[in-house]
């Protein structure tokens, strides 16, 4: 069975975080999530966000807003957010390797964690560019019953 | 994010309570680098109340740890909700952020 929350299109400023955390916290109840995939997802949402806000928007001078939709299966929790800043695909950027994690404190740089975090905290990670958009899609496997 | 500061000995306890996200985390490290200004070198960071950390969070606790580090001080964090320490675990920070169940045994360690 499908269940197709309606969507939420918010500003794409900082301001707009708790709202998009609501939207994500309401899909995973009514999922029926684990507390670890539920926290999982509204970081991995959270993360990408932020990046959106900070980076796609306000550092080059953009506004736009930020679009949210869940969908619900028996087998997944699918979250997809869109938004009109440059193109951008997360999944580029240097992901922390397993030795630079391990590295002690003096060498460890300030930053670069939360790709990192977003693609350890989901199954699955997609982005597309689709005419002028970003669409960043995260998905959970629930637990089967 | 709150902070509320508590002495124990030489010990500058730091009870952390709401989130630690990009929101929270630029006033909770100007928070954390004052009381390092004010010279407390021997930090105990209870986490018990912090319900959520991102990357913005870890960002503050690295930084301070370094600072604090530079200084010639000690850090460490006590009583981290499952979530919060599954976090800090996979960013691979308990080798220069020790973590604690208990304020004790924290305590025990900076003494």
């Amino acid at each position: 069975m499908l269940t197709k929350k309606n969507s939420l299109v918010v500003p794409g400023t900082l301001e707009s975080l708790s709202a998009l955390r609501q939207y994500t916290m309401d899909a995973c109840t009514t999922a029926g999530l684990t507390k670890d995939q539920a926290y999982g997802l509204s970081l991995a949402i959270d993360e990408i966000a932020t990046n959106i806000m900070v980076h796609g928007y306000g550092k080059n001078g953009l506004t736009g807003n930020i679009s949210i939709v869940a969908e619900i299966t028996d087998e997944n929790v699918t979250l997809v957010m869109e938004d009109t800043s440059p193109e951008f695909d997360a999944r580029k950027l240097a992901v922390p390797p397993a030795e630079s994690l391990k590295k002690p404190l003096e060498e460890r740089p300030i930053g670069g964690l939360g790709v990192y975090l977003t693609l350890q905290n989901v199954d699955r990670f997609d982005y597309q560019r689709i005419g002028g958009v970003n669409r960043n899609s995260f998905i959970i496997k629930r637990a089967k019953k | 994010m709150k902070i509320t500061e508590k002495k124990e000995t030489d010990v500058t306890i730091l009870v952390l309570e709401g989130r630690l996200d990009s929101i929270t985390s630029p006033d909770a490290e100007k928070q954390l680098m004052a009381i390092l200004d004010k010279g407390a070198r021997k930090l105990l960071l209870d986490a018990s109340g912090i319900v959520y950390i991102s990357s913005a969070g870890l960002r503050v606790l690295l930084t301070v740890t370094k600072k604090i580090n530079s200084l010639g001080g000690k850090i460490v964090l006590s009583r981290l909700g499952p979530q919060v320490q599954g976090i800090i675990e996979l960013a691979g920070f308990t080798s220069f952020l020790p973590v604690f169940k208990t304020t004790e045994e924290a305590l025990k360690t900076l003494a």
